[in-house]
């Protein structure tokens, strides 16, 4: 009973409100639950649901309350072929192009026409309606059809397809998207302005806009008779690419998905010293550009790899950054939290490397994909000797010796039943996933006296030049990154299940350039080939052909603008400013909380001593697992309990009270205004920093009189509210 | 359990094993007395005079249990339904599910207090869009975090800023008008801009008549928790789905030792406003429409931890509900004799969840959300609605 009380009164009546003004996600099944559903419901279902069936109402025998249903039809016969809107009798009908004609009471309204039929053409997506169809019937076993499925396919060598326009790619990405939109009769977009590709180049890769003279430098160079577009283009890349900053930048992508975070959790929620070593680390290893396939072995058996290296062994921490429960030996016995440690382990290398939901498989088999449980329990085999009661009980955050173990005590992995710790089914050997492996046998021999050499194998599976996700996984990622959305939006969901890739060649094509190319596995590498793209280099305006033909830009018929992450906004705000501390690494920071706000009465988590600290990057913020930095929470940080694909990027009333009334904010303008000078020359200095480019006319019109009634530092407070300067554009 | 006081917990109860060891203590006979109230009789403990009058309202359940006796985990579960951290919170589902009636605030406002065993997991989002975690509101004029602007600004000023800022945004959005986040962050300055009008006066009570002060504290002064209940009675006018308030700060309830004034100052703390809360909504004929649930992540042992103390107990423990569409007057449930399991009408956690979301309209077997593969739900892959309650 430690907080009782009134614990919730909750209001019953009323309707939907209007909270969430909008998400960025516009996905399909918000155009069916938006567009389509509510019209099924208020002219349909009265005659065609199962409420109508069950008041024994129902006519022509047809429901359409779901897509079994519409699909099944009724005594005319089917009501839709998904995909085919012409050939679907739904569509005929509310069009009352022949004689059946609905509703009868009269015709929709041309919108809702022409919702329904998009809809149709769609395929008639039916939220949650799949799931039914595809919940595995009749006991476990891997189908052939599983094994079809693209993503354990092989990667395959593709040639870039030929197109119509051959003026415009400037690599084979840009083959790819322009062969798809040629295919739909749609053109790419101009290119962006010099100055606002600059400033997208410096937030993607750095987490930083450019300062006014790297502009200034940038604008000369494409002036300069002695160089190029393309070659000024390419120098930018070359500096923001060997920045120290790329490394921090793109060492926060990785930390979403390795749920990182400098505490334990629950009740203490204790400092966790060893964590900025983690941290530091894959900064490090971006910054030296480690190969991929490294990267992967040193996380996953640095230390068995390795063991010279002691970055390598470092790498292996990873294990270990997951929540720890409670060490309270009733609640929690020591095996229980072995265990707990070993799920988390095998439920993040599923999602993280292998991009499969192989942590559903932990009670049972998988519901929808070929992962049996005991492929679980196989995965899981591969970590039991490295996880013991021992660094399982170590809230520090793992010792990396702690990691290795006797071979010659190996402990043995079950099944478990229902995924519960007594209920031991079978012994496992260590295993990869049947669907992936082809009965292949693991062959599993000691490294060391000190260790057995079973996360060795896993690890030499998973970075296997043929593997079929690992590749594949990474560069969608990286490709989400650049893009807002993966080729594959399901970013750790490449099975049965997950979205199918917008464009299938373009990611083989990719994955394979990645694994084969010269030199392997080498992230920089990717990036240069992205960014340089045409596609990277589109204005993200788009024209009404492609806002109708493609309307959630999956074709990239522009580059997608999309709100910028909590770090790179608080980032910025430090960096125009011109206070940002650029110093890389070591132990976290805390910077000045708002009055009301108190990361708690634990030790080590206190308001950095140093002022110097209070302007480091956001990437240095300590995360506590129970408390977040109020200026980042607002602006949707990943939850570091879980391993995060892809962050939310909402809007709401809190980011802007937070960027209108923070003390971040003000002091900012302030220190902002006093770098500026005077009159229209201070005006335009404001909009060079915060947005990267000169004010219109009409702009600096409109500042004119806004500085004259309110002074420099709010035209500053105000230009840093701008939604361009939250946005990528 | 009186007739026990002071012997070990016989063998006929089973094996059980707390934290502490205090399996091996005496069991504790209560120093209370239980009468029957209202025309229902439910017994009530003197502790809780207030409350007892309120007996015919209440929906008791003194059959729950939970699956953990340690603190954040037993907060998360019942906050979650999860042990572990980083699962969407009930208030969160809820305003997932339903929606939110005020557009100037969110649907789902937590009151925690310093010190909370468990912290922001227990009103967090998990994976469920950001806009349904729980928004702390803090004592004092400025509830809401960054609510108020600096001192130097003035309110024109920041009229004039807004505004100013409105033509910028709208200037950037010629050429873009495709984009509907755009407009919507249009949107969100101007409704950002009204809540700062806006939310002051949700916990602005001077405007409240002493009548009804005086319910939630006798001298018409409510603080604390006290105001805190008035506070949520506000919000619930004012259309918020999902109001929750802690009591206990630090250590608070977990009274390991010296049970009877721990209990007694903190009982006496919150017995009289929750009383007062609870009329005040039928008075206004609120109740009917608003769900009201009381009752910690835990109960204690009836046996003694040190000299006067009790350890946590998940095995068995009372709750209570009142209000919308509750059955009033009703105890369901009981644990044995000495009140160490429950075992008669027994209500775990996720039924306890499944029967608040029956309650508020939503069918816990529905309320889904996709996330790594599967859709989620709040009660996980359990859960019954308990229909004794339903009136």
């Amino acid at each position: 009973m430690n907080a009782p009380g009134i614990r919730g009164a909750i209001w019953l009546v009323g309707c939907f409100g209007a909270w969430l003004a909008a998400s960025s996600s516009a996905r399909a099944d918000d155009f069916f639950e938006q567009k389509v559903r509510p019209v099924l419901v208020q002219h349909c279902y009265r005659c065609h649901s199962s409420e109508a069936e069950q008041t024994k109402k129902l006519k022509g025998d047809l429901r359409v309350d779901s897509k079994a249903g519409l699909l099944k039809g009724g005594v005319s016969g089917r009501a839709i072929v998904p995909g085919k809107p012409t050939q679907s009798l739904l569509i005929k009908a509310i069009e009352f192009a022949d004689d059946l004609r609905m509703p009868p009471k009269g015709k929709l309204i041309a919108g809702q026409i022409a919702d329904l039929t998009k809809w149709v053409e769609q395929g008639a997506p039916w939220p949650g309606e799949e799931q039914a169809a595809t919940v595995r019937q009749g006991g476990f076993a891997v189908r052939d059809q599983d094994r079809r499925h693209w993503s354990f396919q092989p990667v395959r060598a593709i040639e870039p397809p030929q197109v119509k326009n051959p003026a415009w790619p400037a690599n084979p990405i840009d083959r790819f998207v322009l062969a798809r939109l040629e295919k739909e009769g749609l053109s790419p977009a101009p290119p962006a302005a010099p100055e606002q590709w600059l400033r997208r180049v410096g937030l993607d890769l750095i987490g930083l806009p450019p300062t006014v003279e790297e502009i200034d430098a940038f604008v000369r160079e494409l002036n300069s008779r002695d160089s190029s577009p393309q070659l000024a283009m390419e120098k930018v890349i070359d500096r923001l690419l060997a920045s120290p900053h790329y490394g921090e930048r793109w060492a926060r992508h990785w930390l979403d998905l390795a749920r990182y975070a400098d505490s334990s959790g629950f009740e203490f929620d204790g400092p966790r010293p060893n964590s900025l070593k983690y941290r530091d680390y894959v900064i490090r290893a971006l910054n030296d550009d480690k190969p991929y396939d490294r990267f992967v072995s040193e996380h996953l058996a640095g230390d068995e790899l390795f063991p010279s290296d002691s970055d390598a062994g470092t790498a292996t921490l990873f294990h270990m950054l997951g929540r720890s429960l409670p060490a309270n030996p009733v609640a929690f016995p020591p095996d229980q939290r072995r265990q707990d440690k070993l799920n988390d382990i095998t439920d993040t290398v599923g999602t993280i490397f292998l991009g499969l939901t192989i942590g559903c498989a932990q009670c049972h088999d998988h519901k929808f994909e070929p992962i049996a449980q005991r492929d679980y329990y196989a995965l899981q085999a591969f970590f039991a000797p490295a996880i013991t009661a021992n660094n399982a009980g170590n809230d520090k955050g793992g010792d990396i010796a702690g990691l290795r173990n006797n071979p010659k005590a190996v402990p043995k992995t079950h099944l478990l039943r229902g995924g519960a710790l007594h209920q031991k089914g079978d012994e496992v050997e260590p295993g990869f996933p049947t669907v992936l492996a082809n009965g292949q046998p693991v062959r599993i021999e000691p490294v060391s006296a000190a260790s057995t050499g079973r996360r060795t194998v896993l690890a030499r599976w998973l970075a296997s030049t043929d593997h079929p996700l690992t590749a594949r996984v990474l560069v969608n990622r990286v490709w989400q990154h650049h893009f807002g959305r993966g080729i594959v939006p399901t970013a750790s969901d490449f099975g049965l299940r997950g979205d199918p890739p917008s464009h299938p060649e373009l990611l083989d094509w990719l994955a394979h350039d990645f694994v084969h190319g010269e030199p392997a596995w080498n992230l920089k590498r990717l990036h240069r080939q992205i960014v340089l793209s045409q596609t990277y280099r589109q204005a993200s305006i788009a024209t009404l052909d492609a806002r109708t033909r493609d309307p959630e830009n999956r074709l990239l018929s522009r580059f997608p603008r999309r709100r910028l992450e909590c770090e790179i906004i608080r980032d910025s705000l430090l960096a125009v400013s011109g206070r940002l501390n650029v110093r890389v690494g070591g132990p976290p920071v805390l910077p000045p909380l708002p009055a009301q706000v108190s990361f708690g009465r634990e030790g080590g988590f206190t308001v950095s001593k140093d002022p110097a600290d209070h302007t480091r990057r956001s990437i240095y913020i300590v995360v506590r697992r129970n408390i977040r930095f109020p200026l980042l929470e607002v602006f949707d940080p990943p939850d570091c309990n879980i391993s995060v694909a892809r962050r939310d990027r909402s809007i709401t009333p809190p980011q802007a009270l937070a960027m209108l009334n923070s003390e971040e904010v003000r002091q900012s303008a302030k220190a902002l205004a006093e770098r500026l000078g005077q009159g229209d020359e201070a005006i335009v200095a404001a909009f060079r920093h915060t947005l990267g480019r000169r004010p219109t006319e009409q702009e600096l019109t409109l500042a004119r009189g806004f500085v004259a009634s309110s002074g420099l530092t709010e035209l500053c407070r105000a230009l840093l509210n701008t939604t361009e300067f939250v946005y990528l554009e | 359990m009186q007739k026990l006081d002071g012997q070990k917990l016989p063998a006929s109860f089973g094996n059980v094993k707390f934290e502490f060891g205090v399996e091996r203590n005496n069991l504790m006979g209560t120093k209370r007395t239980f009468r029957k109230h209202g025309q229902c009789g439910m017994e009530v403990s003197d502790f809780l005079p207030h409350l007892a009058a309120c007996a015919d309202d209440l929906a008791l359940l003194r059959g729950c249990y939970a699956d953990t006796p340690n603190h954040a985990p037993a907060t998360y579960q019942m906050n979650t339904g999860h042990v572990r951290m980083g699962y969407p919170s009930m208030g969160s589902w809820v305003t997932y599910g339903l929606g939110s009636e005020n557009q100037n605030m969110s649907g789902f406002v937590v009151m925690p207090v310093s010190g909370m065993k468990g912290g922001a997991p227990a009103w967090g989002n998990g994976f469920l869009p950001a806009a349904y975690q729980g928004t702390v509101l803090r004592d004092g004029p400025a509830p809401l975090l960054y609510l108020t602007q600096s001192q130097e600004i003035s309110a024109t000023q920041q009229r004039r800023a807004v505004d100013f800022l409105n033509q910028l945004n709208a200037e950037h959005q010629r050429g873009r008008e495709e984009n509907s986040e755009l407009t919507a962050r249009i949107a969100a300055y101007e409704t950002a801009f009204y809540m700062q009008a806006a939310a002051p006066g949700i916990v602005d009570v001077s405007k409240e008549t002493a009548q009804t002060l005086r319910r939630y504290d006798p001298n018409g002064k409510p603080t604390g928790f006290a105001l805190r209940c008035l506070l949520a009675r506000r919000m619930v006018e004012h259309g918020i789905r999902f109001v929750q308030i802690y009591h206990g700060s630090g250590d608070g309830w977990d009274a390991h030792g010296n049970v009877e004034s721990n209990h007694r100052e903190l009982c006496k703390a919150i017995d009289y406003p929750t009383a007062g809360l609870l009329q005040d909504l039928k008075d206004r004929g609120l109740l009917d429409s608003t769900l009201v649930i009381w009752g910690g992540e835990f109960g204690r042992t009836p046996l003694t931890e040190g000299r006067d103390g009790r350890d946590h107990n998940h095995l068995g423990f009372s709750m209570w509900l009142a209000g919308g569409g509750i059955q009033g007057g009703l105890a369901h449930g009981a644990t044995d004799e000495i009140g160490l399991r429950a075992v008669e009408g027994r209500v775990h956690i996720h039924d306890l969840h499944a029967t608040i979301l029956h309650l508020l309209g939503l069918d816990h077997e529905k309320l889904t959300y996709r996330y790594s593969g599967r859709d989620f739900r709040l009660t996980d892959v359990h859960g019954s609605v308990v229909k004794e309650l339903l009136a």
